[in-house]
């Protein structure tokens, strides 16, 4: 059902991200940023699967011999995380194409800022606000009349 | 161009900014002052020994590792058991002890009082040196 990623990808495509929408908003070039739009739709539309980075990640993992996952993580919480990735430097292109700049530009530099901090420490905001959503949900759902002993 | 260039380093500083901070947090450990009874009924630990509680959600690979590093650390010793707790599961003692990320890790002593939290991937060293 759930479908198990290696947790450096997300890390990998983060720092691509990063670097294609901060030199867009460098250099003022909207086919990028169009360009970022594409890559996040297809992954948050289809699915990680078929996510441009992660498949130059996986590319790139099996021509430089990078070893097995460190760890691997659900698809969700990073699949959530480019649909708001979507939804923000879509907005931001959307509001760019009509010539509101500095709301635009806005737009992608917070993606710009998030994509920058996953990359950096591993921390994925986006992943965080999946999950605190899906506690929310469980906990108003279930009660907390189960227990568990399980292992993580 | 170069106004860009500004925004863009301010935001790259915030980021670094931001990882130190979250470097420095990782396996911090906090003592817990509050008497913090540990409920350990259907948990499969026994009465009379300490417990390291890991609290974990479903989709956290960090947790995955801290699980890890309590198994090691409470095997290497015969009077403390590892568990994992869902944070779903136990809501109170989740608002009891403020516990806002995941992986916290809850030091219990043979009483059943919760002693310590640390939180993020704690490491061997510092659960035997809380352990005592």
């Amino acid at each position: 059902m759930t479908t198990a990623i290696d947790v450096r990808g997300p890390r990998f495509s983060a720092a691509l991200t990063f670097a294609v929408l901060a030199i867009a908003y460098l250099t003022s070039t909207l086919w990028l940023v169009a360009l970022q739009v594409a890559v996040f739709a297809v992954a948050a539309l289809a699915g990680l699967r078929w996510s441009p980075y992660g498949n130059l990640f996986r590319l790139l993992k099996r021509r430089l011999d990078w070893g097995p996952p460190p760890a691997t993580e659900p698809e969700a919480g990073p699949r959530f995380s480019q649909q708001m990735g979507l939804l923000f430097a879509g907005g931001g292109l959307v509001a760019l194409l009509f010539g509101a700049a500095t709301l635009g530009w806005s737009l992608v530099l917070v993606v710009v800022g998030l994509s920058g901090l996953l990359a950096a420490t591993g921390l994925c905001v986006g992943c965080e606000v999946h999950a605190l959503g899906a506690r929310l949900r469980r906990s108003s759902t279930t009660g907390s009349t189960t227990s568990s002993g399980e292992g993580a | 161009m170069i106004e860009r260039a500004v925004v863009l380093a301010v935001l790259v500083v915030l980021i670094a900014a931001a990882a130190l901070l979250l470097r420095r947090r990782e396996g911090r450990v906090q003592p817990v002052e509050d008497e913090v009874s540990f409920d350990r009924h259907g948990l499969g630990v026994r009465s009379g020994r300490g417990a390291l509680v890991a609290i974990t959600a479903p989709g956290c690979s960090a947790c995955a590792t801290a699980w890890n590093v309590l198994q090691r650390v409470a095997s290497a010793r015969d009077d403390v058991d590892a568990l994992a707790v869902d944070l779903a599961d136990r809501p109170q003692l989740v608002s009891q002890l403020g516990v806002l990320r995941v992986p916290t890790t809850l030091v219990v002593d043979a009483a059943g009082t919760v002693r310590h939290r640390v939180s993020g991937v704690p490491t061997a060293a510092v659960l035997t040196d809380l352990l005592g």
